[in-house]
């Protein structure tokens, strides 16, 4: 995986001989994007969260505890994630 | 058997079909009928094509009798005519895996627009159909559900990666199916199958329901057997959205023009652009013969034909994929295992994510996960990420300089190749290339299409046609006349 990640790298490096002036990055939208008001979009699910979910419980979302969990120095580390 | 004609009433177009329905000649269940015979027959077996991942013949049934009491109060457009979906676009009943392991149970609690916009023509939903691993390939061979066979030659591939619902089609299960498109998913297949499949201007069409894969590049498009089907499908979807923000409020005219393709010269006054960058040297001359015939065709229908210069066209592909796998990276990483879909569990948080993601993904999302964390990462961001969104606005640059210099539409080849063999490009790189003369439209959000314009040793040739933005009309009505002049040579 590493090597072919190099060898799609080195097709991309001929960007880098590219005059670019003063180009600003690209916005493909500028012809058709708009503003709406800022609220949730009213998508209304044909099912309760719990029926997809992995883990569900009282509304929440359940997840494994952490590894650390207990261990002060660990659980510092785990932040990192 | 062959497995590209159909016969009986899927050898009719689907307006046809609508029409009959509508008229009381067919009963609406009729054509369902007629399209899930067939799907058994041409996945029949172990030498089936593999197009279709999941189908609902008793959902399907009930809305053949819902549509039958509509009609006594409305007119439907797609009265009773069968579809297929991609599986990366919700449906309701229907799962919607994207062809990965990591969603392989997974059923949207909401339905795409498009979907509903076809349900509500009176178009009725036969199944969802194989691709390429949340759209990443040109191939449909890195499904996780298997390859798709292209109908034509069962040994190839069908492209990629709409592949399922571009074989689908092409094996006459459907007229109509939806794609979807990100570098040329729906064009690149259609070209390999022998039929048409367009991708609107960006914005045209709504997005919600599209599982993301590129936001900035990815749109749904739409696959015909015929012109005319691809016409009446796109009518149906496009137009404003409130629940897509890049949905545009742009006026929806019909696309459907057969009757101007039989005047005399219907081109007449057309300026036909021949950008020069897609016919290098190193293109197969069997194709460039197939597009030059075509281009002959314009002209006899009354269009000039003006060479036009687009230097920036060979960057596309490295523009490309930087900036589709760094959106990816992002738009990927919903799928943890923590909210829905497949979840590994060794028993911590950390354990979860890797185990989750790993076992998930296959190697060419994983490929593309790690290519767009890198190029998006500290210190790599400048060199790569915000070149090619620079370079991106310089080949968006070369369509609009042609399309402000009185080029109204312009004609290339869709593909350098005619469909491979099944497992005979293993390079990605290789891989990628295959998508070069599509990228360019969706990185400039132009609208574009591909149809049959002749075949390469049995193989179909596709040619695609570019557009300015929103001029999916003009497009069209070239497309409608170029079909009616090649008549029986776009399939020989």
């Amino acid at each position: 995986m590493v090597g072919e990640l190099n060898r799609i790298l080195m097709h991309m490096d001929v960007l880098q001989g590219v005059d670019v002036g003063t180009a600003p990055a690209m916005d493909v939208a500028t012809n058709a994007m708009r503003l709406r008001d800022d609220m949730n979009a009213p998508v209304r699910l044909n099912a309760e969260r719990s029926a997809f979910a992995p883990a569900f419980r009282d509304g929440f979302f359940l997840v494994p505890r952490l590894d650390s969990h207990g261990d002060a120095a660990a659980s510092a580390g785990e932040q990192d994630l | 058997m062959t497995l590209t004609e159909p016969d009986g009433l899927l050898a009719r177009s689907a307006a046809d079909i609508a029409r009959a329905v509508s008229a009381g000649e067919l009963q609406a269940a009729a054509p369902l009928v007629a399209s899930m015979e067939r799907m058994a027959a041409v996945e029949a077996g172990p030498g089936g094509l593999n197009a279709i991942l999941c189908t609902d013949p008793e959902g399907a049934r009930d809305a053949t009798a819902l549509v039958a009491r509509r009609m006594a109060d409305e007119s439907l457009a797609l009265a009773g005519v069968p579809i297929v979906v991609k599986d990366n676009i919700a449906t309701l009943r229907l799962p919607t895996t994207c062809g990965s392991r990591i969603l392989g149970h997974y059923v949207s609690p909401f339905e795409a627009t498009a979907v509903t916009r076809l349900r509500h023509a009176g178009a009725i939903i036969v199944g969802k159909t194989n691709m390429d691993e949340f759209a990443m390939g040109s191939s449909t061979e890195n499904s996780a559900f298997g390859p798709t066979q292209n109908p034509h030659d069962t040994t190839r591939v069908p492209g990629g990666s709409s592949g399922g619902s571009a074989a689908a089609v092409a094996a006459g299960v459907v007229r109509i199916a939806l794609g979807s498109e990100t570098g040329g998913s729906v064009r690149q297949p259609a070209a390999f199958c022998g039929i048409v499949g367009v991708k609107p201007t960006y914005g045209r069409v709504s997005r919600h329901g599209l599982v993301a894969f590129a936001s900035s590049l990815d749109h749904i498009g739409v696959f015909g057997r015929s012109v005319d089907d691809a016409a009446l499908a796109l009518h149906a979807i496009a137009g404003l959205d409130p629940l897509d923000a890049t949905s545009a409020d742009h006026p929806v005219v019909s696309y459907c023009d057969a009757a101007q393709a039989r005047h005399e010269r219907p081109l007449e006054g057309l300026v036909v652009g021949w950008p020069a960058e897609y016919f290098p040297s190193s293109l197969d001359w069997k194709i460039r013969h197939l597009c030059d015939r075509a281009v002959d065709a314009l002209r006899e229908l009354g269009a000039t034909v003006r060479t036009v210069s687009m230097p920036h066209t060979a960057l596309a592909i490295p523009v490309y994929y930087i900036v589709a796998p760094a959106e990816a990276s992002s738009n990927l990483a919903r799928f943890d295992g923590v909210r829905f879909g497949h979840r590994v569990d060794p028993g911590s948080l950390r354990g979860m994510y890797e185990a989750t993601r790993s076992v998930g993904f296959g190697p060419e999302v994983t490929r593309r996960i790690l290519l767009g964390t890198y190029v998006l990462s500290a210190g790599y961001y400048d060199a790569y990420y915000k070149r090619a969104q620079a370079v991106r606005q310089l080949i968006a640059a070369d369509f609009a300089a042609a399309f402000a210099d009185g080029v109204d539409i312009m004609l290339t080849p869709t593909t350098p190749t005619t469909a491979f063999k099944i497992g005979a490009v293993s390079d990605p790189y290789d891989m990628y290339l295959s998508d070069i003369f599509t990228v360019t439209a969706n990185l400039a959000g132009i609208p574009a299409m591909s149809l049959p314009i002749g075949r390469i040793d049995g193989l179909p040739v596709g040619g695609q046609l570019l557009a300015p933005h929103f001029e999916e009309a003009r497009m069209f009505r070239v497309a409608y006349a170029l079909e009616r002049a090649l008549g029986g040579m776009a399939h020989q």
